[in-house]
């Protein structure tokens, strides 16, 4: 612009050049740069330039804005050879361009963007999902400094064929003899009854550890001390270091909780230190007490496992320790070939053998993760077919494209782009989905007990990561390779189909994609719907009695610790408490208007949760059947109106440990007796070892099954899949806890909590009462619900992924054979022949594929326990299920098919 | 529209904002007298040539009246001058 003082303000003027388009809008732009002009020589700059933005923000600029387009529109309707530019000379070509154009073309389809993106979101949720979970699992990060350095040493015992954890002997030269480690510490697990001041025994995860684990973990102490060598002498005083939420809940967080006695099992400990928030050390502990590792009074092979862990010393690699460990196990299996002949050491990864894992599953991670990836490369193999149908259909555009010297290069990188955004808006919406989903996870995982401390189901950038290498993944699969056979045609054969319609065909490879797809469908879908209905048919247990009416209350009591009590008597005393308390209670409540009448169940020591029964053989993996145990009163079954259908309900005989009856329930005979007669029968129930290490159980006296009751609990959805119970009879005088359960008349249960809480307060002052709660509230609906909808956005992903392919192809059909119809519908063929003629195909693809998976689906639902009647259901079901979906698709397309014009057809001609 | 008449071959947008502004006496934004030829243009009252620029700049709209347009300058100077018949100042 010549004769001007100065420009106008670029940025502004751009601005004002992109609201006026064309070359009307150039020349307009030119006069208001005059008029800028004039006004510059009189005025001052800033005044010019305000009276510029005032011109982009006047209503007659955007009048002419308006006035502009609709001219150029006009313009170009006028002449149609005018190949349109979309903005300015150096507005064409880039990846602005790209994105521009990959937006215009998703939004113009927006049924196969939103079925491509839920497709592709959903398969990254779930691969994100079990990414998060393996990797946890596989390569834990520890949330201690330097935790990448601190590894497990473990034994593999070749003769067993299991991990053998190390015993004290093992642990001793190790410390004593390792140098590529150091610090070599030693712990010890498990559950203990702590009792502190008068509250009531609560059981708490404590860990006997030797004082160098502190020092492995590098967490100091928030008050007192932590755990120091001289601690482990055998005849040094016993001490405990508690953990913040013990130091919070049952000391108040007082400041002079050191030096306070403590008993645990009944031996006193002194409180010496409070760890800080978070430290749950080795695994999931909360209280610590010196582990006392002496080798002189256990045999070789014998006493305590240990769990044996250290950091590497500086500068050693994980390889050097694993070869220094192997030379001290080969020492030690030539000195003691009976003992540590079989034993060969390892080096592990500091969380696997908490986890259980050995080195040799890791190739069964490599497997989950292959197949994580086969289902994300499925999904993305069916975005790509349907990509590919409207590819091949843009086969004239990306012919002129080429024409005009496009590259292929420059054709494909844009399709690439096309699909990135497709899949990067998938791989969004599946993080967020992965996110919701391993958020539940991690509820349900927190409200667990013992699950180790470094487990965080958050996602993290790796996660992150991995979901933008799978959106990478998808989008190669779905834009570049159905361009790259798109663009390989010859030019000239292209281009001449660009007059008389698409003649595009989907080759033989596509229509083998779409057959596998409606296979893999008929082989997976029936198993999947089998097993995720039978998990929910699981998780839906309902109360087969009115528990509306009930309401439970846990009871404990509060016992004053006198000195000199060991653990046994602290028991009795608690014991002999319930048997004084309990029954006054029941007759005060009994005589309240609202109760219709109250009872109790409670466990006692030794009675877990797997039974062992004369005549029937154990499980396979051992350890006796698992069966839900509990303890009742005599009165429980007459109460909560259980029949009794064989034999009789607990009697007073059968009471507490000396008793010898049992009942069942009828889940029990079905389940674990399978169908046998129960009545007579011996059984025992299995106790966990003290150690707790071992899988080892130990017998408890035998019992005989003295009647069968109905199922209390059941599925709501099928009254044949409810848990296996064992009820035995106790006594109040035999518990440490109980459950009250309370009948309250007209259903109002909730209503009688407070009163509840005053009687017992008016009872006895040392009576604990926590959780008053209605009995039908006491489950947690959450997992059921996750069940129900992980499994019905299967199933609409599959259904949708398949109804979209079929209907690309049936579409693609119709456009292909658009001049032949009219011709046939000019002749004068019946609408009916016309469609038999376009879809057999459909048809044909459709009953292929469904024959083709029904015979392994079939395969894997046997393998997955359903044979017979069901399985041919739910197959059959599946098969139908596919066929309508498909036929559905085609609905669309046969419309198309039929409303062709033979008129129109023959003057393309 | 009488502007473009009058400017003959050079009718073009600053032009004829000059010309108003000189003859007329009014002063009119360069969006309004732009507005006014694309609504004559898309009414076909007027149609516009890109021609070259004399000092060799950018190319030049010139605007000239079609005979849709003449038409109309004519209506609207009889009907202007029927409605002046018989008018007196008192």
């Amino acid at each position: 612009v010549t004769g001007l003082l100065d420009p106008p303000p670029a940025g502004i003027r751009r601005a004002l050049r992109r609201v006026l388009p064309g070359p009307r809008g150039a020349e307009v732009l030119d006069d208001l740069d005059r008029a800028y002009g004039a006004l510059r020589r009189r005025h001052t700059r800033r005044v010019a330039a305000a009276w510029y933005l005032l011109q982009l923000l006047r209503p007659a600029t955007w009048r002419l804005a308006w006035a502009l387009r609709r001219i150029h529109a006009a313009d170009d309707r006028r002449r149609p050879d005018r190949i349109r530019t979309t903005r300015g000379p150096s507005g064409i070509g880039g990846l602005s361009l790209d994105v521009k154009i990959a937006w215009r073309m998703l939004a113009r389809s927006p049924g196969l963007s939103v079925v491509g993106v839920l497709g592709l979101a959903l398969g990254t949720a779930v691969g994100i999902a079990l990414f998060v979970f393996l990797s946890g699992l596989f390569y834990p990060t520890l949330p201690l400094e330097e935790g990448d350095r601190i590894v497990a040493l473990s034994a593999w015992d070749s003769r067993a064929g299991r991990s053998a954890l190390p015993s004290v002997h093992d642990f001793v030269t190790w410390r004593a003899e390792l140098r590529s480690v150091e610090q070599v510490a030693a712990a010890s697990m498990g559950e203990r009854a702590l009792v502190t001041g008068d509250a009531q025994p609560q059981p708490v995860r404590t860990a006997a550890m030797t004082a160098a684990a502190f020092q492995v973990a590098r967490v100091p102490p928030l008050l007192g001390r932590s755990l120091e060598p001289e601690d482990e002498r055998p005849d040094a005083a016993r001490v405990a270091v508690i953990g913040y939420d013990l130091w919070q809940a049952r000391f108040g967080a007082d400041p002079g909780v050191l030096g306070r006695p403590v008993l645990l099992d009944g031996v006193e400990h002194t409180v010496v230190g409070v760890m800080p928030p978070g430290f749950r050390f080795p695994r999931s502990e909360a209280l610590w007490t010196a582990l006392r590792a002496d080798p002189t009074r256990v045999e070789r092979g014998e006493g305590p496992q240990l769990f044996v862990f250290g950091r590497l010393a500086p500068g050693a690699t994980h390889e050097e320790a694993q070869a220094e460990l192997t030379v001290i196990g080969a020492r030690a299996a030539a000195a003691f070939p009976e003992t540590d002949g079989h034993l060969r050491l390892q080096v592990l990864p500091y969380t696997y053998p908490l986890d259980g894992i050995q080195d040799q599953t890791l190739w069964d991670v490599a497997q989950v993760q292959l197949m994580v990836t086969l289902l994300l490369v499925g999904i993305a193999v069916n975005v790509a077919v349907l990509v590919y149908a409207r590819t091949a259909m843009r086969q004239g555009e990306i012919a002129v494209r080429s024409a005009l010297g496009a590259s292929r290069r420059r054709v494909v990188s844009q399709l690439f782009v096309e699909a990135l955004i497709l899949s990067g808006l998938g791989a969004a919406l599946g993080l967020g989905l992965a996110h919701v989903a391993l958020g539940q996870i991690q509820v349900i995982f927190d409200s667990l007990e013992g699950v180790g401390f470094w487990v965080d189901h958050g996602l993290q950038l790796r996660s992150v990561v991995f979901a933008v290498a799978l959106a990478v993944l998808s989008a190669v699969i779905v834009g570049v390779l159905p361009g790259i056979q798109s663009t390989g045609g010859r030019l000239s054969a292209d281009l001449r189909r660009l007059g008389g319609g698409a003649s595009v065909r989907l080759g033989r490879g596509w229509t083998a994609l779409i057959l596998a797809q409606v296979a893999v469908a008929v082989i997976v879908l029936p198993t999947a719907l089998h097993l995720g209905h039978q998990e929910i048919r699981m998780g839906a247990v309902r109360s087969t009695f009115p528990a509306h009416e009930f309401l439970t209350a846990r009871l404990g009591v509060a016992v004053q610790v006198r000195p000199g009590m060991d653990g046994e008597g602290y028991r009795r005393e608690v014991a002999r408490r319930f048997a004084d308390r309990l029954p006054e209670l029941e007759r005060r409540l009994e005589a309240e208007p609202q109760v219709v009448g109250v009872t109790f169940e409670g466990r006692l020591p030794g009675r877990g949760s797997l039974v062992e029964i004369e005549g029937v053989p154990e499980p396979a993996e051992g350890g006796g059947h698992p069966a839900v145990s509990v303890g009742v009163a005599t009165d429980y079954f007459a109460l909560l109106g259980a029949r009794v259908l064989t034999g009789r309900a607990l009697r007073a005989p059968d009471i507490g440990e000396a008793g010898v009856g049992l009942v069942v329930n009828e889940a029990f005979t079905r389940t674990i007796l399978r169908g046998e007669p129960a009545l007579g029968r011996r059984v025992r129930f299995l106790a966990a070892a003290p150690t707790g290490g071992a899988r080892q159980a130990v017998p408890g006296p035998w019992l005989e099954i003295v009647g069968v009751v109905q199922d209390l609990q059941a599925s709501a959805l099928d009254r044949e899949i409810a848990p296996p119970f064992a009820y035995y009879a106790v006594a109040p005088g035999d518990l440490q806890a109980a459950n009250l359960l309370v009948r309250v008349r007209n259903g109002d249960a909730d209503g009688f909590g407070p009163r509840l809480r005053d009687l017992i307060a008016a009872l006895d002052p040392d009576l604990r009462v926590a959780s008053v709660e209605n009995l039908s509230s006491v489950r947690n609906p959450r997992y059921l619900a996750m069940a129900a909808g992980g499994l019905l956005l299967v199933l609409i992903t599959v259904l949708l992924l398949s109804a979209a392919g079929i209907h690309a192809l049936m579409s693609l059909t119709v456009t292909r054979r658009r001049k032949e119809i009219g011709v046939r519908t000019a002749l004068g063929a019946r609408p009916g022949r016309l469609l038999a003629s376009l879809f057999s195909r459909a048809a044909w693809q459709l009953g292929l594929g469904g024959l083709l998976g029904s015979l392994p689906g079939a395969a894997l639902l046997m393998a997955n326990g359903l044979a017979g009647r069901a399985a041919a259901t739910f197959l059959c079901g599946v098969a139908v299920l596919m066929l309508a979906t498909g036929l559905m698709a085609t609905l669309g397309p046969a419309r198309r098919g039929l409303g062709i014009q033979p008129m129109e057809v023959l003057r393309e001609e | 529209m009488l502007a473009v008449v009058r400017l003959g071959d050079e009718a073009y947008g600053a032009a004829i904002r000059d010309e108003l502004d000189r003859v007329a006496g009014r002063t009119v934004s360069v969006q309004t007298v732009w507005v006014t030829l694309v609504r004559l243009e898309e009414q076909g009252l007027a149609a516009s040539t890109e021609v070259a620029a004399p000092e060799g700049g950018r190319p030049r709209r010139i605007f000239r009246l079609t005979p849709e347009g003449w038409s109309a300058l004519e209506a609207s100077r009889a009907s202007n001058a029927r409605m002046w018949e018989g008018v007196v100042r008192p």
